[in-house]
């Protein structure tokens, strides 16, 4: 039995992102949830699945139990994921997973949290080392960026990799996040700009970092057979690869090749076709380095020419793969483990010819990659629309 | 604040026995050689759980550092900028650490490393230093 063409993404809905000093991790997810079901043209009784993420804002124990509770809908399929920033894709799998094989018919996927305003710095940095070994990674108050940046710096030492191209990927996402009317950072920067500003962990300069974010976003997925009688362009699971091979970056087999060159051939297996068809990614971009990384190992290039790669325009509209139209985790939000569900949303807006001024012209197939951790969760999604069926 | 003291655990407590006698200790699988750190209750690599302590021979190589300068932990506050560093040992497991005695500018990849021992609480914490410093 194969999942591809199984589900299909009927729904979708996206609260704001940026500083919501007002509002709270659970109620951006019922946001976010209320607009996906409207968006469906679906009633709260439609649910009977429900996938969420636990927010670092408002955590608890049982989330999803939490939030059905909250949002009083009573599902038979209910689970929280955690899987970092690879929450989002893994969670599409399991959803699809329950549907096909008859546990539940209609997945409501919500992710919610607010990191930027509804923590104080001190609270941020004790979560932070939660993400840590705590014996042999806290002992060392090393924070999580300084490991992405050595990542980058190996890349650069056994690639030849330049900081000026990590600049590049900072400014192509904020070439599209200019043309997105709900992304955080809509002003321009270039390469220069980029290596202008503060270094925070060298090799990396600030905006080599992406943003932290108030927000939520959610998307609603039935059987594909029922996926017609919607109101708005179905959008259908065409393939789906997971792998992990640590968490703690002093365990990586690799420090420039990630689990993704091990995801997105499952995904691409799955789903029939490979990197050339891709009208589009939205790649997980915490850090610039882990972007190129991840381009090399979802296979857009070759191992190692990831940096010459970006340059040129060579991910952007009209280049060779459009790369994060919405603006990614650089230049649209980073709203932490839920930061990949807008790289979903965004895949879901392409496929449905909604991108307006960031639209891929005849978009109908595209990939979403998440990672979680440092470098250690991936999982990578194909979807399409009909047509690519 | 202080800098957080490592907890051991019964896996964990021989390892840092060893820091606290200026030496760093890493288990053997008897049933296929392997090598391995964090310490575990079984080999990573075959499951065996005849696995041994040995004292390492406290060397190693630079694979990649970024020098901190905002901290990831309370307590380190003091201490910024540092370098952080991930060393892979003489034995083969790669370690998270900080490079003492060194400049910034004058760490280079595959650069020769040998541990030292800082005292933190009740027990010791391995760093390193290039050889030769």
């Amino acid at each position: 039995m194969s999942l591809r063409g199984s589900v299909a993404i009927v729904g979708m809905g996206e609260t704001p992102v940026g500083a919501l000093p007002d509002r709270g991790s659970t109620e951006l997810s019922a946001e976010a949830a209320r607009l996906a079901l409207a968006d469906a043209g679906l009633t709260k009784a439609d649910i009977d699945g429900l996938i969420t993420c636990n927010p670092w804002v408002e955590p608890h124990l049982y989330h999803a139990e939490m939030f059905s509770e909250y949002m009083q809908i009573f599902p038979r399929f209910c689970m929280t994921l955690n899987a970092g920033g690879a929450t989002t894709l893994t969670a599409v799998l399991r959803a699809a997973s329950a549907i096909a094989t008859g546990v539940c018919d209609t997945v409501l996927m919500t992710h919610g949290d607010n990191p930027r305003t509804g923590m104080t710095g001190l609270e941020t940095l004790a979560k932070m080392t939660t993400t840590m070994n705590p014996q042999f990674e806290l002992t060392y108050g090393v924070p999580l960026t300084n490991g992405y940046a050595m990542a980058g710096r190996a890349h650069m030492h056994e690639y030849g990799t330049k900081p000026e191209h990590f600049a590049q990927v900072a400014a192509s996402a904020r070439a599209h996040a200019s043309l997105n009317p709900a992304a955080e950072m809509r002003e321009p920067i270039t390469v220069e700009d980029v290596l202008n500003s503060r270094v925070v962990a060298d090799p990396l300069h600030a905006l080599d970092c992406s943003l932290w974010s108030d927000g939520g976003a959610a998307v609603v997925i039935v059987a594909a057979e029922r996926a017609r009688d919607f109101p708005n362009r179905p959008v259908f699971f065409l393939g789906c690869g997971e792998a992990h091979w640590h968490e703690h970056l002093f365990q990586a087999r690799s420090l420039t090749t990630s689990a993704a060159s091990e995801s997105a051939p499952r995904a691409f297996e799955m789903a029939g076709v490979g990197p050339a068809d891709m009208d589009f990614a939205q790649v997980y971009d915490c850090f610039t380095p882990v972007l190129l990384m991840e381009l090399e190992d979802l296979g857009f290039c070759a191992k190692g020419e990831g940096g010459p790669f970006v340059e040129n325009g060579n991910i952007e509209l009209g280049g060779t793969i459009p790369v994060n139209t919405h603006g990614g985790l650089l230049s649209h939000s980073h709203t932490g483990h839920p930061g990949s569900m807008f790289a979903l949303t965004e895949a879901v807006t392409q496929l449905r010819g909604a991108g307006e001024a960031r639209q891929v012209e005849g978009a109908e197939v595209g990939l979403v990659h998440g990672q979680g951790g440092v470098l250690s969760s991936h999982a990578t999604l194909i979807l399409g629309t009909e047509a690519a069926l | 604040m202080s800098k957080p003291i490592p907890k051991p655990t019964p896996e964990t407590a021989p390892f840092w026995a060893g820091c606290a006698e200026d030496e760093l200790r890493l288990q053997h699988c008897n049933n296929c050689g392997h090598v391995q750190f964090p310490p575990r209750k079984l080999c990573s690599s075959c499951f065996s759980e005849d696995v041994t302590w040995r004292t390492a021979s406290g060397r190693g190589t630079v694979r990649s550092w970024s020098v901190v300068t905002l901290p990831g932990a309370p307590g380190f506050e003091e201490e910024v900028p540092y370098i952080a560093a991930l060393v892979r040992l003489e034995e083969g497991p790669t370690m998270l650490s900080v490079l003492r005695n060194c400049d910034a500018e004058a760490v280079d990849f595959d650069m020769p490393v040998s541990a030292i021992f800082e005292d933190r609480g009740e027990t010791k914490v391995p760093y390193f230093i290039p050889d030769g410093a």
